[in-house]
Protein backbone atom coordinates (compact mmCIF):
# COMPACT_ATOMS: atom_id res chain seq x y z
CA UNK A 1 0.00 0.00 0.00
CA UNK A 2 1.26 3.47 -0.82
CA UNK A 3 0.46 6.16 1.71
CA UNK A 4 0.36 9.72 0.48
CA UNK A 5 -0.37 12.67 2.76
CA UNK A 6 -3.36 14.69 1.62
CA UNK A 7 -2.07 17.79 3.37
CA UNK A 8 1.43 19.08 4.18
CA UNK A 9 1.04 20.33 7.76
CA UNK A 10 4.48 21.93 7.83
CA UNK A 11 3.71 24.71 5.37
CA UNK A 12 1.43 26.35 7.94
CA UNK A 13 4.29 26.44 10.41
CA UNK A 14 6.73 28.03 7.96
CA UNK A 15 4.43 31.00 7.42
CA UNK A 16 5.13 34.20 9.31
CA UNK A 17 2.51 34.86 11.91
CA UNK A 18 0.31 37.83 11.25
CA UNK A 19 -0.37 39.50 14.58
CA UNK A 20 -4.10 39.62 15.32
CA UNK A 21 -3.46 43.04 16.80
CA UNK A 22 -0.05 44.38 17.68
CA UNK A 23 -0.79 44.41 21.39
CA UNK A 24 2.68 43.15 22.30
CA UNK A 25 4.35 46.00 20.41
CA UNK A 26 1.89 48.52 21.89
CA UNK A 27 2.60 47.31 25.44
CA UNK A 28 6.38 47.44 24.85
CA UNK A 29 6.10 51.03 23.54
CA UNK A 30 3.96 52.05 26.51
CA UNK A 31 6.52 50.49 28.86
CA UNK A 32 9.30 52.58 27.33
CA UNK A 33 7.39 55.86 27.58
CA UNK A 34 6.21 55.03 31.11
CA UNK A 35 9.78 54.18 32.08
CA UNK A 36 11.01 57.61 31.01
CA UNK A 37 8.28 59.34 33.02
CA UNK A 38 8.71 57.14 36.06
CA UNK A 39 12.44 57.77 36.37
CA UNK A 40 11.96 61.54 36.07
CA UNK A 41 9.25 61.85 38.73
CA UNK A 42 9.94 58.98 41.12
CA UNK A 43 12.06 60.99 43.56
CA UNK A 44 9.48 63.79 43.77
CA UNK A 45 6.53 61.44 44.21
CA UNK A 46 8.45 59.36 46.75
CA UNK A 47 9.21 62.51 48.74
CA UNK A 48 5.51 63.25 49.21
CA UNK A 49 3.83 59.85 49.27
CA UNK A 50 6.50 57.71 50.92
CA UNK A 51 6.35 55.19 48.07
CA UNK A 52 8.52 54.60 45.03
CA UNK A 53 6.20 54.33 42.05
CA UNK A 54 8.84 52.62 39.94
CA UNK A 55 8.50 49.27 41.63
CA UNK A 56 4.74 49.24 41.95
CA UNK A 57 3.54 50.64 38.67
CA UNK A 58 6.22 49.40 36.32
CA UNK A 59 7.50 46.01 37.43
CA UNK A 60 4.25 44.09 36.68
CA UNK A 61 4.80 44.82 33.01
CA UNK A 62 8.35 43.45 32.94
CA UNK A 63 8.81 40.68 30.40
CA UNK A 64 8.81 40.33 26.65
CA UNK A 65 5.31 41.17 25.43
CA UNK A 66 6.34 40.84 21.80
CA UNK A 67 7.26 37.21 22.53
CA UNK A 68 3.90 36.63 24.20
CA UNK A 69 2.15 38.13 21.18
CA UNK A 70 4.18 35.80 18.94
CA UNK A 71 3.17 32.79 21.03
CA UNK A 72 -0.47 33.87 20.98
CA UNK A 73 -0.34 34.10 17.18
CA UNK A 74 1.61 30.85 16.78
CA UNK A 75 -0.70 28.52 18.71
CA UNK A 76 -3.50 28.78 16.08
CA UNK A 77 -0.94 27.84 13.41
CA UNK A 78 -0.04 24.79 15.46
CA UNK A 79 -3.75 23.99 15.73
CA UNK A 80 -4.17 24.29 11.96
CA UNK A 81 -1.18 22.05 11.37
CA UNK A 82 -2.57 19.45 13.78
CA UNK A 83 -5.93 19.53 12.01
CA UNK A 84 -4.14 18.91 8.71
CA UNK A 85 -2.34 15.92 10.26
CA UNK A 86 -5.74 14.79 11.55
CA UNK A 87 -7.01 15.06 7.95
CA UNK A 88 -4.13 12.90 6.74
CA UNK A 89 -5.02 10.18 9.23
CA UNK A 90 -8.64 10.51 8.20
CA UNK A 91 -7.55 9.91 4.59
CA UNK A 92 -5.52 6.89 5.65
CA UNK A 93 -8.54 5.51 7.51
CA UNK A 94 -10.86 6.19 4.54
CA UNK A 95 -8.51 4.49 2.06
CA UNK A 96 -7.49 1.54 4.22
CA UNK A 97 -10.56 -0.63 3.41
CA UNK A 98 -9.66 -0.54 -0.29
CA UNK A 99 -6.45 -2.45 0.30
CA UNK A 100 -6.89 -4.10 3.69
CA UNK A 101 -9.52 -6.54 4.91
CA UNK A 102 -10.25 -8.56 8.01
CA UNK A 103 -9.48 -8.15 11.72
CA UNK A 104 -6.24 -6.27 11.03
CA UNK A 105 -8.25 -3.56 9.31
CA UNK A 106 -10.70 -3.30 12.23
CA UNK A 107 -7.84 -2.89 14.68
CA UNK A 108 -6.09 -0.33 12.47
CA UNK A 109 -9.29 1.70 11.99
CA UNK A 110 -9.85 1.73 15.75
CA UNK A 111 -6.29 3.02 16.32
CA UNK A 112 -6.65 5.55 13.53
CA UNK A 113 -9.91 6.81 15.05
CA UNK A 114 -8.10 7.30 18.34
CA UNK A 115 -5.26 9.18 16.63
CA UNK A 116 -7.73 11.36 14.75
CA UNK A 117 -9.51 12.23 18.00
CA UNK A 118 -6.28 12.98 19.79
CA UNK A 119 -5.09 15.32 17.05
CA UNK A 120 -8.44 17.09 17.26
CA UNK A 121 -7.93 17.40 21.03
CA UNK A 122 -4.39 18.73 20.58
CA UNK A 123 -5.68 21.33 18.14
CA UNK A 124 -8.42 22.35 20.55
CA UNK A 125 -5.87 22.67 23.35
CA UNK A 126 -3.74 24.95 21.15
CA UNK A 127 -6.78 27.12 20.43
CA UNK A 128 -7.53 27.39 24.15
CA UNK A 129 -3.93 28.41 24.88
CA UNK A 130 -4.07 31.10 22.21
CA UNK A 131 -7.36 32.41 23.58
CA UNK A 132 -5.99 32.63 27.12
CA UNK A 133 -2.80 34.39 25.96
CA UNK A 134 -5.06 36.76 24.02
CA UNK A 135 -7.01 37.50 27.23
CA UNK A 136 -3.74 38.28 29.02
CA UNK A 137 -2.60 40.58 26.21
CA UNK A 138 -5.91 42.43 25.90
CA UNK A 139 -6.21 43.09 29.64
CA UNK A 140 -2.51 44.01 29.86
CA UNK A 141 -2.99 46.54 27.09
CA UNK A 142 -5.99 48.08 28.88
CA UNK A 143 -4.14 48.06 32.24
CA UNK A 144 -0.99 49.68 30.89
CA UNK A 145 -3.07 52.41 29.28
CA UNK A 146 -4.54 53.26 32.70
CA UNK A 147 -1.08 53.09 34.31
CA UNK A 148 0.37 55.24 31.52
CA UNK A 149 -2.35 57.88 31.96
CA UNK A 150 -1.84 57.85 35.74
CA UNK A 151 1.92 58.28 35.26
CA UNK A 152 1.44 61.10 32.76
CA UNK A 153 -0.88 62.78 35.25
CA UNK A 154 1.66 62.27 38.05
CA UNK A 155 4.32 63.76 35.76
CA UNK A 156 2.21 66.89 35.18
CA UNK A 157 1.53 67.19 38.93
CA UNK A 158 5.22 66.79 39.76
CA UNK A 159 6.20 69.39 37.15
CA UNK A 160 3.75 71.89 38.59
CA UNK A 161 4.86 71.21 42.16
CA UNK A 162 8.45 71.89 41.10
CA UNK A 163 7.62 75.00 39.08
CA UNK A 164 5.44 76.36 41.90
CA UNK A 165 8.37 75.78 44.26
CA UNK A 166 10.83 77.66 42.05
CA UNK A 167 10.40 80.93 43.91
CA UNK A 168 11.89 82.46 47.05
CA UNK A 169 10.16 81.49 50.28
CA UNK A 170 8.08 84.69 50.26
CA UNK A 171 6.41 83.74 46.98
CA UNK A 172 5.73 80.17 48.06
CA UNK A 173 2.68 80.77 50.29
CA UNK A 174 -0.04 80.16 47.71
CA UNK A 175 1.62 77.02 46.35
CA UNK A 176 2.03 75.72 49.89
CA UNK A 177 -1.75 75.87 50.23
CA UNK A 178 -2.48 74.09 46.94
CA UNK A 179 0.40 71.57 47.33
CA UNK A 180 -1.34 69.12 49.69
CA UNK A 181 -4.25 68.87 47.23
CA UNK A 182 -1.80 67.90 44.49
CA UNK A 183 -0.21 65.30 46.77
CA UNK A 184 -3.67 63.89 47.55
CA UNK A 185 -4.36 63.68 43.81
CA UNK A 186 -0.99 61.97 43.29
CA UNK A 187 -1.88 59.33 45.89
CA UNK A 188 -5.25 58.70 44.21
CA UNK A 189 -3.50 58.29 40.84
CA UNK A 190 -1.06 55.73 42.25
CA UNK A 191 -4.06 53.86 43.72
CA UNK A 192 -5.75 53.87 40.31
CA UNK A 193 -2.58 52.47 38.73
CA UNK A 194 -2.31 49.81 41.44
CA UNK A 195 -5.99 48.93 40.97
CA UNK A 196 -5.46 48.48 37.21
CA UNK A 197 -2.55 46.16 37.94
CA UNK A 198 -4.65 44.18 40.43
CA UNK A 199 -7.32 43.65 37.77
CA UNK A 200 -4.61 42.32 35.46
CA UNK A 201 -3.03 40.03 38.06
CA UNK A 202 -6.46 38.71 39.11
CA UNK A 203 -7.06 37.69 35.50
CA UNK A 204 -3.58 36.23 35.06
CA UNK A 205 -4.15 34.03 38.12
CA UNK A 206 -7.02 32.31 36.31
CA UNK A 207 -4.87 31.32 33.35
CA UNK A 208 -2.65 28.70 35.10
CA UNK A 209 -5.80 26.83 36.19
CA UNK A 210 -6.94 26.60 32.57
CA UNK A 211 -3.40 25.78 31.44
CA UNK A 212 -3.38 22.88 33.92
CA UNK A 213 -6.48 21.40 32.27
CA UNK A 214 -4.95 21.92 28.83
CA UNK A 215 -1.73 20.33 29.99
CA UNK A 216 -3.65 17.29 31.28
CA UNK A 217 -5.45 17.05 27.95
CA UNK A 218 -2.26 17.29 25.93
CA UNK A 219 -0.38 14.90 28.20
CA UNK A 220 -3.13 12.31 27.81
CA UNK A 221 -2.82 12.74 24.06
CA UNK A 222 0.94 12.35 24.07
CA UNK A 223 0.74 9.26 26.27
CA UNK A 224 -1.86 7.66 24.05
CA UNK A 225 0.13 8.35 20.93
CA UNK A 226 3.01 6.40 22.45
CA UNK A 227 1.09 3.11 22.08
CA UNK A 228 3.16 0.43 20.37
CA UNK A 229 6.27 1.07 18.34
CA UNK A 230 4.44 1.13 15.08
CA UNK A 231 5.48 3.25 12.18
CA UNK A 232 2.12 4.92 12.47
CA UNK A 233 2.60 6.19 16.00
CA UNK A 234 6.21 7.18 15.35
CA UNK A 235 5.03 9.22 12.42
CA UNK A 236 2.33 10.82 14.50
CA UNK A 237 4.64 11.84 17.31
CA UNK A 238 7.25 13.15 14.89
CA UNK A 239 4.60 15.42 13.43
CA UNK A 240 3.84 16.76 16.89
CA UNK A 241 7.51 17.38 17.57
CA UNK A 242 7.84 19.14 14.20
CA UNK A 243 4.83 21.21 15.05
CA UNK A 244 6.20 22.52 18.29
CA UNK A 245 9.70 22.99 16.89
CA UNK A 246 8.49 24.98 13.92
CA UNK A 247 6.25 27.17 16.02
CA UNK A 248 8.58 27.86 18.90
CA UNK A 249 12.05 27.09 17.63
CA UNK B 1 -15.03 12.26 26.12
CA UNK B 2 -12.06 14.57 25.65
CA UNK B 3 -10.30 16.24 28.55
CA UNK B 4 -11.72 19.49 27.26
CA UNK B 5 -15.30 18.30 27.73
CA UNK B 6 -14.76 18.19 31.50
CA UNK B 7 -17.47 20.46 33.02
CA UNK B 8 -14.90 21.87 35.45
CA UNK B 9 -12.71 22.93 32.51
CA UNK B 10 -15.68 24.51 30.73
CA UNK B 11 -16.54 26.32 33.98
CA UNK B 12 -12.96 27.60 34.30
CA UNK B 13 -13.07 28.82 30.69
CA UNK B 14 -16.38 30.60 31.26
CA UNK B 15 -15.01 32.23 34.42
CA UNK B 16 -11.88 33.40 32.59
CA UNK B 17 -14.01 34.86 29.78
CA UNK B 18 -16.23 36.67 32.28
CA UNK B 19 -13.22 37.94 34.26
CA UNK B 20 -11.62 39.25 31.08
CA UNK B 21 -14.81 41.03 29.99
CA UNK B 22 -15.27 42.59 33.46
CA UNK B 23 -11.62 43.69 33.69
CA UNK B 24 -11.68 45.21 30.19
CA UNK B 25 -14.93 47.06 30.82
CA UNK B 26 -13.71 48.48 34.12
CA UNK B 27 -10.25 49.42 32.79
CA UNK B 28 -11.66 51.07 29.68
CA UNK B 29 -14.06 53.15 31.82
CA UNK B 30 -11.17 54.17 34.09
CA UNK B 31 -9.07 55.09 31.07
CA UNK B 32 -11.83 57.35 29.72
CA UNK B 33 -12.24 59.16 33.04
CA UNK B 34 -8.48 59.58 33.55
CA UNK B 35 -7.92 60.83 29.99
CA UNK B 36 -10.64 63.46 30.45
CA UNK B 37 -9.27 64.55 33.85
CA UNK B 38 -5.72 64.74 32.53
CA UNK B 39 -6.75 66.83 29.52
CA UNK B 40 -8.62 69.23 31.80
CA UNK B 41 -5.70 69.43 34.25
CA UNK B 42 -3.23 70.14 31.45
CA UNK B 43 -5.46 72.87 30.03
CA UNK B 44 -5.69 74.56 33.43
CA UNK B 45 -1.99 74.02 34.12
CA UNK B 46 -1.09 75.67 30.82
CA UNK B 47 -2.96 78.77 31.98
CA UNK B 48 -1.22 78.71 35.36
CA UNK B 49 2.14 78.22 33.61
CA UNK B 50 1.48 81.33 31.51
CA UNK B 51 0.54 83.36 34.58
CA UNK B 52 3.61 82.11 36.48
CA UNK B 53 5.91 82.92 33.56
CA UNK B 54 4.37 86.40 33.21
CA UNK B 55 4.85 87.04 36.94
CA UNK B 56 8.45 85.85 36.64
CA UNK B 57 9.09 88.23 33.70
CA UNK B 58 7.72 91.15 35.73
CA UNK B 59 10.15 90.26 38.51
CA UNK B 60 7.37 89.39 40.99
CA UNK B 61 8.97 86.00 41.77
CA UNK B 62 12.41 87.42 42.56
CA UNK B 63 15.47 88.36 40.48
CA UNK B 64 16.79 84.79 40.08
CA UNK B 65 13.48 83.49 38.74
CA UNK B 66 13.23 86.56 36.47
CA UNK B 67 16.68 85.86 35.03
CA UNK B 68 15.86 82.17 34.59
CA UNK B 69 12.61 83.05 32.80
CA UNK B 70 14.53 85.35 30.42
CA UNK B 71 16.91 82.50 29.64
CA UNK B 72 13.97 80.06 29.09
CA UNK B 73 12.31 82.64 26.79
CA UNK B 74 15.58 83.04 24.86
CA UNK B 75 15.84 79.26 24.41
CA UNK B 76 19.06 79.13 26.47
CA UNK B 77 17.63 76.56 28.89
CA UNK B 78 14.53 74.47 29.65
CA UNK B 79 12.71 73.38 32.79
CA UNK B 80 14.02 69.87 32.16
CA UNK B 81 17.60 71.20 32.26
CA UNK B 82 16.87 73.16 35.42
CA UNK B 83 15.19 70.19 37.12
CA UNK B 84 17.86 67.70 36.14
CA UNK B 85 20.78 69.90 37.18
CA UNK B 86 22.22 70.07 33.65
CA UNK B 87 21.80 73.85 33.69
CA UNK B 88 24.62 75.18 35.88
CA UNK B 89 23.96 78.88 35.34
CA UNK B 90 23.80 80.79 38.67
CA UNK B 91 20.11 81.58 38.10
CA UNK B 92 19.36 77.86 37.67
CA UNK B 93 21.45 76.91 40.70
CA UNK B 94 19.63 79.51 42.81
CA UNK B 95 16.20 78.38 41.61
CA UNK B 96 17.07 74.73 42.33
CA UNK B 97 17.90 75.84 45.87
CA UNK B 98 14.43 77.41 46.17
CA UNK B 99 12.83 74.25 44.81
CA UNK B 100 14.63 72.03 47.33
CA UNK B 101 13.81 74.23 50.30
CA UNK B 102 10.18 74.71 49.32
CA UNK B 103 9.56 71.05 48.53
CA UNK B 104 11.08 70.15 51.91
CA UNK B 105 8.63 72.56 53.54
CA UNK B 106 5.73 71.05 51.62
CA UNK B 107 6.86 67.51 52.49
CA UNK B 108 6.83 68.50 56.19
CA UNK B 109 3.29 69.86 55.84
CA UNK B 110 2.16 66.70 54.04
CA UNK B 111 3.66 64.37 56.64
CA UNK B 112 1.85 66.20 59.43
CA UNK B 113 -1.51 66.42 57.65
CA UNK B 114 -3.85 63.84 59.27
CA UNK B 115 -5.93 63.42 56.11
CA UNK B 116 -2.85 62.82 53.98
CA UNK B 117 -1.44 60.44 56.61
CA UNK B 118 -4.64 58.44 56.31
CA UNK B 119 -4.34 58.50 52.49
CA UNK B 120 -0.76 57.26 52.76
CA UNK B 121 -1.80 54.43 55.06
CA UNK B 122 -4.50 53.39 52.60
CA UNK B 123 -2.00 53.53 49.76
CA UNK B 124 0.38 51.38 51.82
CA UNK B 125 -2.41 48.83 52.28
CA UNK B 126 -3.06 48.78 48.53
CA UNK B 127 0.62 48.38 47.73
CA UNK B 128 1.26 46.02 50.64
CA UNK B 129 4.18 48.13 51.82
CA UNK B 130 5.20 50.63 54.48
CA UNK B 131 6.11 54.15 53.38
CA UNK B 132 9.80 54.97 53.34
CA UNK B 133 11.03 58.52 53.37
CA UNK B 134 13.97 59.49 51.20
CA UNK B 135 16.53 62.07 52.36
CA UNK B 136 14.90 65.49 52.37
CA UNK B 137 17.27 66.84 49.72
CA UNK B 138 16.64 64.05 47.19
CA UNK B 139 14.66 64.90 44.13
Amino acid sequence: MTVTERHDPTYVLHQDTVPSADLGKFIEEQKKSCGLIVYSIDAVIHRFTGFSVIEWLYQPFAGDWNALQHMKDSWPQVATSLRLVQGNYQGLKDDAPTVWHGQGLDAAVAKLDAIIDYHANQAEGCDHLSTQLGHALEVSEAAIQVVSLALNFLDSLAQELIEDASVPVLGWGKALVTGPGKVKKAISLIKKGADAIKKLTDLLQKIPEIARYINVGLTLTDETLKFGNTVLSAEATSHLDDTSKQAFG
Amino acid sequence: MSAFDDPAFRQALAEADAAKAAALSSLQAERTVLARELEQFRKEKAERDKERAAAARRGELGPERQQLQRRIDAGATTWDDVRSGRDRHPSAVAVRGFIDRNLDALAAVVRNDPELQREQQELGAVLGAEPTWPDATDG
